[in-house]
C-alpha cells in the first residue's frame, strides 16, 4: 500500500513537472533549465503569504501560482524571447535564471531549511498503513489538474494550436499561427505548472535555496525516458519513475538514498538502448 | 599526529571532540532513553539505526550495531535515508512494523527535519535519541511545526545550563547578539580566545613552537567544560580535545513543549568507578506520551 501511495504521489509531481517542461520544449524548443526554480520560487512564496502575512493557505497558493507565472512571462519576454534561436544561449541563460533565483531566496530566506503547514493535518490507516490527508489531498489536485491541461490540449483551440506547432513549427507558422504569441501562452502554462507544483509539494517537503536541483535531475530523466518534448511519454515515464523511486525505498531500507541513481541509471539505459524515449521521435528531421 | 609530530604539530582540535567520543556521548545518550522506557514502560528496549547517507555516518553505524546489543538492547534494523529527503514514510513505516521504541538518529542534515516532523505527525511510538544536527537549533520547533516535540539530540549548549561559571554569560551573550542558543560551532570563540590569546601571552612572543609547548600543557576552562589535550599510549601529543567526566562532555537536550531542555548528564557516571556527573538546570527524560498506549 505504501509502495502505492508513495509511487502515485511521486509520480503525480514528477508528471506535472516534466509535462509542464515538455510542453514548452515541445512547443517553442526551450530547455528551461530554470522550470524547477519556478516550483521552489512557489514554496517560498506560499511560505511568505501563510507564514508571515498570515494569509489563508490556499488564498497563498493561488497567489504564488500567479506570482510565479507573472516572473516566468517576463523571463521569456526579456531573457528568452530575445536569444531564442540560439538553443545553447537559452540553457545557459535559464541556468543563469535558476541561479539568481536561488541566491535571492538565500539573501531573503537565509539557508536555514523552511516548512510550510499542511492544509489538513493528520492521518489515516489503510491496510495498516499510515497515510497523510495531505498526501491524498496533493494526488486528488494533481489528478485535476492534469485533466484540466489534458482537456486544454485536446478540447480547445489554443490546446490545437499548441499542438500543431509542437508537431511542425514551421507548418504551424504557415498556418498563420503566432509562433512568438503561442510560445510566450505556452511558457506561461508551464511555469504556472511549475509553480502549481510546488505549491502543492510545498507542505510535504523541506523548502530549502537548493531545493530546485534534485528534482530537476528526475523531471530530466523523466523527460528523456518519455521522449523529449512528447507529453505522453513524459506523463508514463514520470509515474515509471515514481514507482522506481518508491520501490527503492521500501525494498532496499539500507539503499533508500540510491533511488535517484536508479533513476538516473533508468535515463542512461533507455539513451543507450532508445535514444528516442518511449515516445519521442529519433532525429529532428523526422518532426 | 603521534606518528609524524614534526609536520601536524601546529595543528589542534578546537570543538567539536572526536568522532570516537561522539559515538561515546551517544551511547550514554541510548542507555538514559533504554533505562527510561525500562522502567516506564516495563518492555524490552528494540532500537533502529537511521542515519543519513554521508561518510561521517558510517564509522558510527558500525559501532552502533557492534554495541547497541551488547547494551542489551534489541537492534530491529539500519535505515540509511538521503541527507536532503524529503519523504520518509517508507522507512517510518518499515520501523513501526519492526517494533522499534527508540531510534538511534544521526543526521546533519534537512532529513533530521523531515524525519522528527514525519515520525511526530505519525505518532511513530518510538523515542528519537542521537544526533539530530537541525533539532539543536532555536528554529527546530517551528521547522516541524511543533512535531519534532521530544526529540532528543547532543548539542553543546542549552539555555540555563550551568557547566561551569563561564557558562552562563557566554550563552546569555551569544542569545542576546545573535538571537539563538550557541552551536558547537561557537567554541571557536573557547579555541581563539581561551584556548590560542592566553598561550600567545604567556609565550611572550609570535614564536609557533613555543606557543605549541604552552598550548599542550595547559588546562583551562570554556564554556563547554574543560580543555586538557591528550596524548596517546605513548605519551605523545594528539593535539585532541579530552572527553569525560570534569572535562568536555557536551550535552543530551530534549524538545519538551516547545522548549529545548537539558536532560543529560544528569546522575551519570562513565562507569561504575567514575564520579557522577550533573550540570546544574538538568530536568528528567520524557518519553512521547503516544508509546505507553
Amino acid at each position: 500500500m505504501n509502495i502505492i501511495i508513495t509511487g502515485l504521489i511521486t509520480g503525480s509531481m514528477l508528471a506535472l513537472l516534466a509535462i509542464s517542461f515538455s510542453l514548452i520544449f515541445g512547443v517553442a524548443r526551450i530547455v528551461n533549465i530554470a522550470h524547477t526554480a519556478f516550483y521552489m520560487v512557489a514554496a517560498y512564496c506560499i511560505f511568505s503569504l501563510t507564514g508571515k502575512f498570515g494569509l489563508n493557505p490556499v488564498a497563498g497558493m493561488m497567489i504564488a501560482v500567479v506570482v510565479v507565472t507573472v516572473f516566468g512571462l517576463l523571463a521569456y519576454k526579456f531573457l528568452i524571447d530575445p536569444i531564442r534561436e540560439h538553443e545553447a544561449a537559452v540553457l545557459i541563460a535559464t541556468i543563469a535564471l535558476a541561479m539568481i533565483f536561488q541566491e535571492a531566496v538565500m539573501l531573503i530566506y537565509t539557508g536555514d531549511y523552511r516548512t510550510v503547514s499542511a492544509l489538513i493535518e493528520g492521518y489515516f490507516i489503510v491496510t495498516g498503513v499510515k497515510v497523510f490527508y495531505q498526501q491524498v489531498l496533493t494526488f486528488g489536485v494533481v489528478l485535476v489538474v492534469l485533466a484540466l491541461l489534458w482537456f486544454l490540449l485536446m478540447k480547445t483551440k489554443l490546446g490545437l494550436a499548441i499542438r500543431s506547432t509542437a508537431e511542425d513549427r514551421e507548418v504551424a507558422n504557415l498556418m498563420g499561427m503566432n509562433d512568438s504569441r503561442l510560445a510566450m501562452i505556452t511558457m506561461g502554462i508551464s511555469v504556472a505548472l511549475a509553480g502549481f507544483t510546488g505549491a502543492v509539494l510545498a507542505p510535504l517537503t523541506v523548502l530549502s535555496p537548493f531545493m530546485w536541483m534534485e528534482p530537476l535531475i528526475i523531471m530530466m530523466a523523466v523527460v528523456v525516458l518519455g521522449g523529449l518534448g512528447s507529453i505522453k511519454g513524459s506523463f508514463v515515464a514520470a509515474y515509471i519513475l515514481g514507482f522506481t523511486e518508491a520501490l527503492v525505498v521500501f525494498m532496499i531500507p539500507k539503499g533508500a538514498f540510491l533511488k535517484g541513481s536508479v533513476a538516473l541509471t533508468i535515463m542512461i539505459l533507455v539513451l543507450l538502448l532508445r535514444p528516442e524515449g518511449l515516445f519521442g521521435i529519433s532525429f529532428e528531421e523526422e518532426r | 599526529m603521534g606518528e609524524n609530530y614534526s609536520r601536524y604539530k601546529y595543528w589542534f582540535r578546537g570543538a567539536p571532540f572526536n568522532d570516537r567520543y561522539l559515538v561515546a556521548t551517544s551511547f550514554a545518550h541510548l542507555g538514559l532513553a533504554g533505562a527510561t522506557i525500562k522502567n516506564e514502560l516495563n518492555v524490552p528496549v528494540k532500537c533502529a539505526i537511521v542515519a543519513e547517507k554521508a561518510a561521517w555516518t558510517e564509522a558510527m553505524i558500525k559501532a552502533a550495531e557492534a554495541t547497541i546489543p551488547k547494551m542489551g538492547f534489541e537492534l530491529v534494523g539500519v535505515w540509511q535515508p538521503s541527507d536532503k529527503a524529503t519523504d520518509v514514510t517508507a522507512e517510518l513505516s518499515a520501523i513501526q512494523k519492526s517494533g522499534a521504541n527508540m531510534i538511534f538518529t544521526i543526521f546533519s542534515a534537512s532529513v533530521g527535519i523531515t524525519f522528527a516532523r514525519q515520525a511526530g505527525e505519525l505518532k511513530i511510538p518510538a523515542v528519537q535519541v542521537g544526533i539530530n544536527v537541525e533539532a539543536q537549533k532555536d528554529g527546530f520547533w517551528e521547522a516541524t511545526k511543533g512535531m519534532g516535540n521530544y526529540v532528543f539530540t547532543m548539542n553543546s549548549y542549552a539555555r540555563g545550563i550551568e557547566v561551569n561559571e563561564l557558562t552562563k554569560p557566554f550563552v546569555e551573550t551569544y542569545i542576546k547578539r545573535f538571537g539563538e542558543v550557541p552551536t558547537y560551532t561557537a567554541d571557536t570563540y573557547s579555541a581563539i580566545n581561551l584556548g590560542l590569546v592566553p598561550s600567545i601571552e604567556a609565550a611572550g612572543s609570535l614564536d609557533a613552537d613555543k606557543i605549541v609547548a604552552i598550548m599542550e600543557n595547559r588546562e583551562y576552562l570554556v564554556p563547554g567544560g574543560k580543555v586538557k589535550l591528550e596524548r596517546d599510549k605513548e605519551g605523545r601529543p594528539t593535539h585532541d580535545l579530552t572527553w569525560g567526566p570534569g572535562y568536555l562532555t557536551s550535552l543530551g537536550v530534549q524538545w519538551q513543549d516547545g522548549k529545548l531542555v537539558a536532560v543529560w548528564p544528569n546522575k551519570w557516571k562513565a562507569s561504575p568507578t567514575a564520579p557522577e556527573v550533573t550540570y546544574k538546570g538538568m530536568v528528567p527524560l520524557k518519553l512521547p506520551p503516544w508509546m505507553k498506549k
